[in-house]
This record gives C-alpha cells, sequence and structure tokens, in this order.
C-alpha cells in the first residue's frame, strides 16, 4: 500500500513539475548571455548607456520599442539595448525554422491623409488606398479653404506602384473627380463664378516605406478641367502623403 | 480631348511593363535579427493630455487643453495627431472656444540623462514637431499650422513633455485682429502604450 501510495505521489509531483514548466517557459523570456552586453538609458543611440552586463548574466526581455529591447538582469537593473545587439551577445534564443511567407500579403488596404498645396492655398484630403492586380485604387475627398476660397473634391485614382529599394517606391497613376469651387476660387474657374468642374489628372510619386504598416511620401499632380468654359483648365499641386 | 489621350497612353505604357509577383509563398528562415514574432510586449503609442496658455500676438492670453495621440514609426520618428479646445479671448470681457485638430510628424533630436536623487536617473529627449490641421472658431473653419519644440522626460511607461509652439492660423477674423499667429506653451502627462 506504501509502495502504491509513493508512486501516485511522484506521478502527482512529476505533472505539477511538468506544468510549472510549461507554464514559466511561456511567461518568461529568460536567456543567459553569452557576451556583454551595453545597456543604454533609453531607447536611442543618444542615450548613454548606464549598465554593462558582462557575458554569464541572465536576462530578461520585458519589453519592445520598435527595434530596441529593454532588458532586465537578476538583480532587476535595466536598460535598452538594440535587438541585433541582444541577438549578437546571445541574448535571444537561436530558432531556426522554416515556414511559409507570404509575399503578396491580403490586405483590406490603407487609410491615407494628404496635406496639399496649390496656387490658391493648401487644403487636407483624406482616402482609402486599396490594393489590387498592378497597383492600387485611390478613393479620395479633399479640401482647400484659403481666406476666401473652397474647394471640394471627390476623385478615384489608380496608382501602379513599383519598388526602388526594400523601404523606398514610386508611383504613377491617372485619375478622375468632380470638385466644387466656390465664387471667390479661381482654380477651374473665374473670379466670381462658382461652379462644379469634372477633372481628370496625372500623378508622379515618391515613397518611404520604413515599417510595413505605415508610408510616407511626396507626390505631384497635374490636373485639368474637362467642363471648364474659358479658365484656367489646368493646376500643378503637391501632396505630402502619411498612410497608415 | 488631347490631354486625356497623352494621358491614357502614359498609363497603358506603364502598365504594360508591371512586374508580376508569381511567387505567392517561399520558406524563410528567421533569424534573431529579423525575427518579427519576438513574444515580447511591444510599446509604440504615446498617449497624452495636454494643458497650456496660448499666447497670440495683440491679444490676451488665454488657456487649453488638448490630448496627442504619438505613433513610433522607425528609429526617431514618429506621427502625431492632437486635438485641442482653445479659450480665444478676442474681446476683453468674452472668451470662445474653438477645436483645432492636427495631424503632423516629429523626431527626436537630442537625448540625454537627467539625474534625479541618487540611485535615479531618468532619460529625457528634446523633439521638434510639425502639424498641419484645421481649427474651428464660431462656425468658421481655417486651416491651421504650428512647428514645435519640446523637451520630454519618461519614467518606464510614463512620460511629461514640456513644449513651445509657434502657430499661425488662416481665420478672417483673427487676421482683423493680427492675432493669427503666436506661440503656445503646454505640459503633457501621457503614457506609453
Amino acid at each position: 500500500m506504501r509502495s502504491l501510495g509513493n508512486e501516485a505521489g511522484r506521478g502527482i509531483s512529476h505533472w505539477l513539475v511538468m506544468i510549472g514548466c510549461l507554464l514559466f517557459s511561456s511567461l518568461s523570456l529568460s536567456q543567459q548571455l553569452t557576451g556583454a552586453l551595453s545597456l543604454r538609458l533609453g531607447p536611442g543611440i543618444g542615450y548613454p548607456v548606464s549598465i554593462e552586463l558582462p557575458s554569464g548574466t541572465y536576462i530578461d526581455i520585458t519589453q519592445r520599442r520598435n527595434t530596441w529591447l529593454l532588458i532586465r538582469d537578476e538583480r532587476d537593473e535595466g536598460g535598452w539595448a538594440k535587438i541585433a545587439e541582444v541577438g549578437e551577445s546571445g541574448g535571444l534564443k537561436e530558432r531556426l525554422a522554416w515556414r511559409l511567407t507570404e509575399l503578396k500579403k491580403e490586405s483590406n488596404g490603407e487609410v491615407v491623409g494628404r496635406w496639399f498645396n496649390f496656387n490658391q492655398g493648401y487644403g487636407l484630403a483624406l482616402g482609402w488606398k486599396l490594393p489590387s492586380d498592378y497597383g492600387h485604387w485611390l478613393f479620395e475627398i479633399e479640401k482647400a479653404s484659403d481666406a476666401q476660397v473652397e474647394w471640394h473634391s471627390l476623385a478615384s485614382w489608380y496608382l501602379s506602384q513599383h519598388n526602388i529599394t526594400a523601404h523606398s517606391y514610386y508611383s504613377a497613376g491617372m485619375g478622375l473627380g468632380v470638385a466644387q469651387e466656390n465664387s471667390k476660387s479661381q482654380i477651374f474657374s473665374e473670379y466670381g463664378d462658382a461652379q462644379q468642374a469634372v477633372y481628370g489628372g496625372i500623378e508622379l510619386a515618391l515613397g518611404l516605406r520604413p515599417t510595413k504598416q505605415v508610408n510616407t511620401g511626396l507626390s505631384v499632380r497635374y490636373l485639368f478641367a474637362a467642363s471648364s468654359a474659358d479658365a484656367d483648365e489646368t493646376v500643378l499641386s503637391w501632396y505630402w502623403s502619411f498612410g497608415i | 480631348m488631347k490631354n486625356v489621350f497623352i494621358v491614357i497612353c502614359l498609363f497603358s505604357a506603364m502598365s504594360a511593363h508591371a512586374d508580376v509577383d508569381t511567387l505567392i509563398y517561399q520558406p524563410k528562415i528567421l533569424s534573431p535579427e529579423l525575427k518579427s514574432d519576438l513574444d515580447v510586449a511591444e510599446y509604440k503609442w504615446l498617449l497624452g493630455l495636454k494643458l497650456g496658455q496660448m499666447l497670440p500676438e495683440n491679444s490676451d492670453s488665454s488657456s487649453k487643453i488638448g490630448f496627442s495621440a504619438n505613433y513610433l514609426i522607425w528609429e526617431q520618428w514618429y506621427a502625431t495627431a492632437q486635438i485641442d479646445l482653445n479659450e480665444w479671448q478676442l474681446t476683453p470681457n468674452t472668451t470662445e472656444s474653438a477645436i483645432a485638430w492636427s495631424v503632423g510628424a516629429g523626431y527626436s533630436v537630442l537625448q540625454g540623462a537627467a539625474y534625479i536623487t541618487d540611485g535615479l536617473t531618468l532619460p529625457w529627449q528634446m523633439y521638434a514637431q510639425l502639424n498641419v490641421g484645421e481649427q474651428s472658431l464660431k462656425q468658421a473653419s481655417s486651416t491651421f499650422a504650428s512647428g514645435a519644440l519640446g523637451w520630454q522626460l519618461s519614467n518606464d511607461n510614463n512620460y511629461a513633455a514640456l513644449e513651445w509652439r509657434h502657430f499661425q492660423i488662416n481665420d478672417d477674423r483673427l487676421k482683423q485682429l493680427n492675432s493669427d499667429k503666436g506661440y503656445e506653451w503646454s505640459i503633457t502627462f501621457g503614457k506609453y502604450f
């Protein structure tokens, strides 16, 4: 009877140890350094080095801000280090694994905000960019208001985008839109003549994509009105955009 | 019609040279540097509450409160969105409330360490920021642009920032009073998320 009780006890303790190991291994990202690691006071190379951890120190990684990790040692002293430096010092578990990576990822598109400038002032635009086979569709609302000038526009653009480097791209495209301007505005109409105009245009853009989630760029648009009677028929406008 | 024809020609030439990605999946080795699924909590947002004072030209100073949201993009760069409630003292006896929203970008110019007490040294950073947006004052909305310099002190995931900002507003009434530009200072308390 005693031996049976001992076996049952050993079995239970064995399972408890197993569960404990599983639980704690998933909660903590602890690792022993194989080289020295300098920690900075903040997440940037401008911050001074606050502590240098020797090889063999056990560390915990508690937080990440972009390419920086917050590291704490066994005495709970901490600081920031670049992911690459933590990896070089053996602070990240080497995990060679094969996985399938999507090159063409399904996306719901991105929200794009733009600040633009043309001969009659500047304004803001908000759009939705949807990926398609060879580029993107952009549906956009624009609003510009100077002291007296009012301009509203609704447009649809098709932009073909190509990568220059891993983090930069250029794009070109064309669009169609309708605009409403007031009597003080002389974008597609004469002064004193409020009107609606249907316009077409082309766009060239250069952009940066520092991470997968965000992009920013500069673009130039050349617009021409199809229904303008005798006023200026073309407009050149500059845009700074931010998409997320 | 000539313009439309040129655009269609340009665009069809451009589409004809567009690259087609036929490879959809490819195997990849995860190295520690490239590993994006590092199992660590990531903090990329700063949300803060702002209190301050506006100092427009040729007009009395007035108080302001606001809310700011910053998103860390890459290295020292971040995107920012702000919404402020400004009190304008345009006549001696009356104040008018205005809501101003803006979006922009900022850069952390300098970083350093502030010695507080023995064993407590906190990181600080100086940042520069540009914003564009709109202000609604008495049902008239006008474009708004500003540039700021600020100093931020942080402790763990909390921060406090002191900011000095120059603004310009394209508002008819403010232009008539020569108060369409000026300075403002503010203090922000916030948290990293």
